[in-house]
């Protein structure tokens, strides 16, 4: 019986595709393993994209001079283009600018505001309900300034995270893949209309490799960042 | 040796470890999915369910030495899970999709391969597939899937009658 049974189970044949499934079945797990690390990866980006996530309700705030209305100009503007935002996010990115403002000198703040606005008005310009951009779609020329402003404005966004710059940590060429990966993460997010990050199995198989790809860049990078 | 220190590796998080550790086993396991699921798509299906359960719940694993058993406790746990869940789903013509199955996937599997699959219940393919497959005791399968020793007894026994049972029958009409 033992024997016979073994023998009887070796002829079920075993697909080409088995390795691979392992390999998204761990992949999956190991993206959503909360540990330190990756909380400190969330944080981050949901920092790097926040300038997307902005609404606020006028009349409770109206009075405020908030900092966020100068990159927007009006509540309005924003709300006709980012629906799921909500007023946390609003005013978590208040108090980040606000800290800006305090950490960075006023040089710097204003270089660092005048970033923003590229990033931000191209998230009104493009971004989905959501605020993501689905990159693949922009032209060439616009993809290039977001990507030059982007790569300026990720030193910011470390330092008031509290964290070594990654310009610095990383050479030239690990930098411009760090932005490539930033740009390709919320191009899938775009392309899925998700606002976290999104199930590795809801990914169409296409996207798939290169969303893992990009996800363990991060993840490098922010490894790299802490251990500094 | 070798495997203790990939689950220890795995353990605290290493993924690369833990594929390398995975892929010794999922021949094991697909087969092992097969049995209960009938189909080569819902066995692939759950072989990256285990790897992603098994990956989320190894800092869990007590005694390394334990670890294939671990893995065989998840697979029969997802299988039956799917399983269940399959029931709740009505086919839109059951008839059909038998047929297309039984011409389609099944063609190289053997008549006893086919008894084994088709004639027994989960609980028995359970115990059959962890007693000759896995070569595990009475006992051992008994803490595996959390039924009494006794119980795990008569499943086997009842098991092994049908396929008795159904090897008269196919030598009869041979």
């Amino acid at each position: 019986m033992d024997n016979r049974l073994k023998q009887e189970l070796s002829k079920i044949e075993i697909p080409v595709e088995i390795h691979n499934r392992s390999k998204l079945g761990i992949n999956k797990a190991k993206s959503e393993m909360g540990g330190k690390l990756n909380r400190f990866v969330k944080k981050r980006l949901a920092i790097a994209v926040i300038s997307a996530c902005l609404m606020i309700p006028t009349g409770a705030f109206a009075y405020q001079a908030l900092l966020a209305d100068d990159l927007y100009g009006s509540f309005d503007n924003l709300k006709k283009h980012a629906m799921s935002v909500t007023m946390e996010s609003y005013l978590l990115f208040n108090a980040k600018l606000d800290q800006a403002k305090g950490d960075l000198g006023k040089e710097e703040f204003k270089q660092f505001k005048n970033l923003l606005k590229v990033f931000s008005s191209a998230k009104i310009e493009y971004g989905d309900k959501n605020g993501n951009i689905d990159y693949s779609h922009l032209p060439a020329e616009k993809l290039e300034e977001i990507k030059v402003a982007l790569s300026e404005i990720q030193p910011f966004f470390d330092k008031l995270n509290g964290l070594p710059s990654s310009k610095e940590i990383l050479t030239a060429e690990e930098y411009e893949q760090y932005i490539q990966a930033l740009l390709d993460y919320e191009t899938i997010r775009a392309q899925l209309g998700v606002t976290d990050a999104p199930d590795v199995t809801s990914i169409p198989a296409e996207s798939q490799e290169k969303f893992i790809k990009a996800q363990e860049y991060l993840n490098y990078v922010n490894e790299k960042q802490i251990g500094n | 040796m070798k495997l203790e220190r990939l689950v220890k590796k795995a353990q605290k998080g290493d993924d690369k470890a833990y594929l390398k550790l995975f892929q010794q086993y999922e021949t094991d396991i697909y087969r092992m999915a097969y049995v209960y699921v009938k189909n080569k798509d819902d066995a692939l299906d759950l072989v990256q369910e285990v790897a992603y359960q098994s990956f989320k719940k190894i800092s869990t694993l007590k005694k390394t030495e334990y670890f294939k058993t671990w893995l065989m406790k998840i697979t029969i746990n997802c299988a039956l899970n799917l399983i269940n869940k399959n029931k709740k789903v009505i086919p839109l013509n059951p008839d059909f999709e038998v047929l297309i199955g039984s011409e389609d996937e099944d063609i190289a599997l053997t008549v006893s391969l086919h008894n084994l699959i088709d004639t027994l219940k989960e609980d028995e393919k359970s115990v059959i597939l962890l007693k000759y497959y896995d070569d595990r005791t009475l006992r051992e399968i008994s803490e595996i899937l959390d039924i009494p020793l006794g119980t795990a007894k008569s499943v086997l026994y009842r098991a092994l009658g049908k396929l008795r049972q159904n090897l008269k029958e196919v030598r009869n009409y041979g």
